[in-house]
C-alpha cells in the first residue's frame, strides 16, 4: 500500500535501473543457453555413424539433454518478460506521479495549501470565502478526492504488475519438470490421435477439439512438435492424417452438419500440419530424424506409399495424397521436402535410368473416389488449391514457401529431366470427387510448380542453380519438340509470367547485344515463351509493367553516366521483348477473345498499366539502383501507378499492339530529363527547373500545357537534339519491327 | 556393442563446454540481483520493489538448481566416457541418476 508523501518524492527512474539491470542478466542466461544448444547439443545430438557417439548410452543422454535446454530456455524466456514489465511500470508510475505533482501545483495557484510530508489539505478561511463565491463549495475535499484517486490508481498498478513479475520469475526451472511438461502435452495429443482413430466419426467433439487446442498453442513448439511425431512415428503420423480424412468423408455425407465437420477437419489437417513442420525442422535439436534413409523417414514414405484406410468402403486414399493434405500448412525444410519429395516421385514416376521401374504412373492421377455415394469428396479442406488428390500440388506449395527446397528438388545438374517431368505430368483436374470439370476447367498442378520455380529462380544470379533451372524451364516451355507439351496451360501463364519477371536481367541480355545463355534460343524458344504468356492478359500487364521499370532503371542509370549507347541498348532490348508480347497478345486476341480487344484490354488495365512516363518519374527517387529483380522492382511499379494517375493518364489507353510507342517516349524523357544531348539552340528558360538556364530540366510529365508547346518547337528547331533522341528512337523502332518479324515466325510456328 | 561407438576426445571436449557453461551460470544472475537490491532497498513506495526482489531470490534458487542439473550432466559425460568399454548396462545408468540427486 502506498501513501502520498512516499510517491509524492519518489524516484520512479529506480525501475528503470532495475529493468536494464533485468535486461543484462536475461542476456546472459539466454548466452548460457545458446552456449549449451551449439556447443553441447549439437555435438551430442547426432548420434549416428558419422556423429561422435552412438549406442545405449548416448540415446539414454538425449532426454537429460534437451530437458536441460528447454530450462536453460524457459529460464531466458521469462527474464526476457522483466524488464518490458518494469518500464512499463516505471513509465506509468511516473505518469501518475506527474498527475499528482499538477493536483497540488494547481491547487496552491488557487491558494490551497497542501501538505507534501502528508498530503493533508488546507483551505485558509479567505480563500474558502473566495471560490464559495466561485460556486466552489468544498475545495479541501475536491482536492482530496483528486489526490485519493491518483493513488488508488498507483495502488491498482502495483496489484495488476507484481502478480505478473512474480509469474515471470516464479517458473519452475527444474530441468526434469520442464521436460515433464512438454512431453505430458506432447504424449496427451498422441494419445488423443489414438483415441480419434477409434470411433466412428473421429473421436468426440470434445476429443478433437482437445487435440486442436493442443497442436494449436504448441504446434510451433519444436520440443511438443518433436516429441508428438516421435511417438507416433513414420507411419502412425500418416494414420494420424488418414484419421482426420475419416472426419473429412463424414463431411461429404453428413448433409446439414458438412460444412462444420469440413470445417474442424481443415482446421486439424492445418495445425497438424504446422506441428509436422516443426517436427521435421533439422535445425531443431528436437526434431525427428528425417534424413533419407532414417527409421522414421522410412516408415513415413512407406506408409506413403500404402492405401490407408479413411472408413469408405470403396475408397482407399494412399499415405502420400494424405500427407499431401498437410502440406500445405507449415513452413518446411529443405531436407524434408526434398527427401519426401523425391520418394514420391520415385515411387509414381520410377526409375528413369531404370527401364525395369517404370513406377506407378497413373497411382495418383486414378486413386479417387469413383462410387456416386461418394461425390464432393475431397482430402484437402484446409483451403480451396484443389480436392487433394494429387500430392505434388501440396508439395509444389509447400515448396514454393521455400526457395531453397525448390532450388534443390529441380537442380537440373543433380535431376536431369525433373523440371520436364514435373511441369508436364498435371494434366488431370483434381476436383471434388465425381464433379465434373467444365470445358475451361484448367488443373492448376502446371501453376503450383511454375509458382515453386518462379520462387526458385527469382533474381537468380547468372550461373547460379536458379539460372540454370529458370533456362531449363524456358527451354522446355517454349520447345518445339514433339514429344515435350510445350506451352503451359491457361491457368499457368500469369505463373511462368512471373518466372520471367524474375529473369529480366538475363532476358534482355538475349535480346541485347553481346553472348547470351539464351542466345541460342531466341530465335525461337524464349520468343514462344513471352509470346504465350501474353495469351493471359494479366501476364501480360505484369510482365511489360516489370519490363518498363526494369528499362527505365537502367536507361536512367546509363543516361546519368552519359552512356549514350548503353542506353541505346536498353532501348533496343526492350523494344524486341515487347514485340514479342505484343505479338502474343495480337495472336490471343484473334485467336481466343476472338477479336475482342476491349475485354482483353481491361483485364490488363485491371492489373494497372505503368506509362513509361510514370516509370522515369518514379525512377528518379531510387537513388541507387542494385538488384532490379528485388522489391525495389515491385515498389517503383506500385509508385508508378500513383504517378501515372496524376500525370499520365492517357497511358492506360489500348495498346494497339505495338509498344514501340512508348518506349520511344520512355526514351526520349530520360535523355531529356538526363542532359544527354547536344545543342545547337539554347534550352528555353521555361523549360528548366525554377527558370534557370543551368539547372535541372523540367521533367517531360511535370511540364504545363504552355511549357510542353515551348519543348516541342525547341525540340524541331534544333537539329543536334533531333539526332541524338532521333537516333535513339530509330534503333528502338528497328529493334521492335525486328523483333515483330521474328516474333511472326518463331510464335507463328507454334 | 555392435553398434555403439564414441569419440573419446570429442565428447571428453563436449564435457568440458558443460563444465564450462556450468560454471559461468552463477555470475549471469549475480551482478543484476546486487544491482537491484542496491537500486531497492530504500524504495518505500511500490510494493512492487519487494516482489521483485523476492522473485529474483526465487529465480536465482531455481538457477542454481538447474546448474546443478548442467554441472550433474557434464559428470555423467564424463563417467559415460570412462566407463564406455564396460558393460552396456552400466551405460544405461549413467544418464538415469540425471534429476535424482538434487
Amino acid at each position: 500500500m502506498t501513501y502520498f508523501e512516499q510517491f509524492y518524492n519518489a524516484d520512479t527512474g529506480e525501475f528503470h535501473d532495475a529493468a536494464r539491470a533485468c535486461g543484462r542478466a536475461a542476456e546472459a542466461v539466454r548466452d548460457r543457453a545458446d552456449d549449451f544448444r551449439n556447443k553441447v547439443v549439437e555435438h551430442l545430438s547426432d548420434t549416428s555413424e558419422s556423429g561422435v557417439w552412438s549406442g545405449k548410452p548416448a540415446d539414454a543422454a538425449q532426454d537429460p539433454m534437451l530437458d536441460v535446454l528447454a530450462a536453460l530456455n524457459r529460464a531466458a524466456d521469462q527474464l526476457e518478460e522483466v524488464p518490458g514489465l518494469l518500464e512499463g511500470y516505471a513509465d506509468d508510475a511516473q505518469s501518475l506521479q506527474s498527475r499528482l505533482h499538477e493536483i497540488v501545483k494547481s491547487a496552491e495557484a488557487r491558494g490551497i495549501e497542501v501538505d507534501t510530508t502528508n498530503g493533508s489539505v488546507h483551505v485558509p478561511a479567505e480563500v474558502a470565502e473566495k471560490l464559495a463565491a466561485e460556486g466552489e463549495q468544498d475545495p479541501a475535499l475536491a482536492v482530496s478526492q483528486d489526490i485519493s484517486r491518483v493513488i488508488n490508481e498507483k495502488n491498482d498498478l502495483d496489484r495488476r504488475v507484481a502478480p505478473q513479475v512474480r509469474e515471470a520469475l516464479n517458473m519452475e526451472l527444474n530441468a526434469h519438470t520442464v521436460g515433464d511438461d512438454y512431453r505430458s502435452d506432447a504424449n496427451r495429443a498422441a494419445e488423443l490421435v489414438e483415441e480419434l482413430s477409434e470411433g466412428s466419426l473421429a473421436g468426440t467433439d470434445e476429443e478433437r477439439a482437445e487435440l486442436l487446442a493442443l497442436l494449436a498453442e504448441h504446434g510451433d513448439d519444436p520440443k511438443f512438435a518433436g516429441q508428438v511425431f516421435d511417438e507416433l512415428g513414420g507411419r502412425g503420423s500418416v494414420e494420424a492424417l488418414s484419421v482426420m480424412a475419416r472426419l473429412g468423408s463424414a463431411a461429404a455425407m453428413h448433409g446439414e452438419d458438412a460444412a462444420e465437420l469440413s470445417r474442424q477437419t481443415g482446421e486439424l489437417q492445418a495445425q497438424f500440419g504446422r506441428a509436422l513442420a516443426t517436427a521435421t525442422d533439422p535445425d531443431s535439436p528436437y526434431a525427428v530424424d528425417v534424413s533419407e534413409g532414417s527409421e522414421w523417414m522410412q516408415e513415413f514414405t512407406a506408409a506413403g506409399e500404402t492405401k490407408m484406410d479413411i472408413g469408405l468402403p470403396s475408397y482407399e486414399p494412399y499415405g502420400y495424397q494424405l500427407i499431401g493434405t498437410a502440406l500445405r500448412s507449415g513452413d518446411y525444410s529443405s531436407e524434408f521436402l526434398n527427401t519426401l519429395g523425391t520418394e514420391m516421385l520415385e515411387f509414381e514416376r520410377g526409375d528413369p535410368n531404370d527401364s525395369d521401374d517404370s513406377g506407378n504412373p497413373d497411382a495418383f492421377r486414378m486413386n479417387v473416389p469413383t462410387d456416386p455415394m461418394h461425390e464432393g469428396f475431397q482430402l484437402n479442406h484446409i483451403d480451396d488449391s484443389g480436392a487433394g488428390f494429387d500430392p505434388f500440388d501440396g508439395l509444389m506449395i509447400a515448396m514454393e514457401g521455400n526457395p531453397e527446397a525448390g532450388r534443390e528438388f529441380f537442380d537440373p545438374a543433380a535431376h536431369d529431366g525433373r523440371i520436364e517431368y514435373m511441369l508436364d505430368r498435371g494434366d488431370w483436374n483434381d476436383l471434388p470427387a465425381l464433379h465434373n470439370p467444365g470445358a475451361d476447367y484448367d488443373n492448376p498442378s502446371q501453376s503450383y510448380v511454375l509458382d515453386t520455380l518462379a520462387s526458385a529462380t527469382d533474381g537468380a544470379e547468372r550461373g547460379s542453380v536458379g539460372n540454370d533451372i529458370a533456362v531449363e524451364t524456358i527451354k522446355h516451355v517454349g520447345s518445339t519438340d514433339g514429344e515435350a507439351v510445350g506451352l503451359v496451360n491457361d491457368t499457368a501463364r500469369e505463373s511462368m509470367g512471373q518466372l520471367l519477371e524474375g529473369q529480366l536481367d538475363h532476358i534482355n541480355e538475349a535480346y541485347g547485344p553481346g553472348t547470351s545463355r539464351f542466345e541460342d534460343e531466341v530465335g525461337v524458344t524464349l520468343n514462344r515463351v513471352l509470346g504465350d504468356v501474353a495469351y493471359s492478359p494479366e501476364a501480360y500487364g505484369n510482365l511489360s509493367n516489370a519490363q518498363n521499370a526494369y528499362t527505365a532503371l537502367h536507361m536512367n542509370e546509363a543516361a546519368a553516366a552519359g552512356n549514350e549507347a548503353v542506353l541505346k541498348e536498353h532501348a533496343a532490348s526492350m523494344g524486341n521483348v515487347m514485340a514479342q508480347l505484343d505479338q502474343g497478345k495480337a495472336a490471343a486476341i484473334e485467336d481466343k477473345w476472338s477479336g475482342e480487344e476491349d475485354d482483353y484490354n481491361s483485364r490488363v488495365d485491371a492489373v494497372g498499366r505503368v506509362g513509361g512516363y510514370a516509370i522515369g518519374v518514379a525512377t528518379e527517387s531510387v537513388p541507387v539502383v542494385g538488384d532490379v529483380t528485388s522489391d525495389v522492382l515491385d515498389d517503383i511499379v506500385e509508385r508508378s501507378k500513383v504517378d501515372y494517375s496524376d500525370h499520365a493518364e492517357g497511358e492506360v489507353a489500348r495498346l494497339n499492339y505495338d509498344s514501340s510507342k512508348e518506349i520511344s517516349r520512355m526514351t526520349e524523357q530520360i535523355i531529356w530529363e538526363n542532359g544527354l544531348y547536344e545543342t545547337s539552340k539554347d534550352v528555353p528558360a521555361n523549360l528548366m527547373q525554377g527558370g534557370d538556364s543551368d539547372g535541372k530540366p523540367i521533367p517531360l510529365s511535370d511540364m504545363t500545357d504552355a511549357q510542353r508547346d515551348s519543348y516541342d518547337k525547341w525540340k524541331s528547331e534544333n537539329e543536334k537534339y533531333s539526332e541524338t533522341a532521333g537516333e535513339a528512337l530509330a534503333d528502338v523502332n528497328n529493334s521492335y519491327k525486328t523483333g515483330s518479324v521474328s516474333a511472326g515466325q518463331s510464335q507463328g510456328d507454334s | 556393442m555392435a553398434d555403439m561407438h564414441i569419440d573419446t576426445d570429442s565428447v571428453s571436449s563436449v564435457a568440458g563446454q558443460v563444465e564450462k557453461i556450468a560454471d559461468a551460470m552463477p555470475e549471469a544472475l549475480s551482478g543484476a540481483v546486487d544491482e537491484v537490491d542496491a537500486v531497492m532497498s530504500g524504495n518505500g513506495w511500490s510494493d512492487l520493489a519487494g516482489e521483485l526482489r523476492r522473485g529474483l531470490s526465487d529465480f536465482v534458487e531455481s538457477y542454481d538448481l538447474l546448474t546443478r542439473q548442467v554441472t550433474g550432466f557434464g559428470e555423467d559425460l564424463r563417467a559415460c566416457v570412462a566407463s564406455w568399454n564396460e558393460t552396456e548396462s552400466a551405460h544405461a545408468e549413467v544418464f538415469a541418476r540425471y534429476g535424482e540427486d538434487l
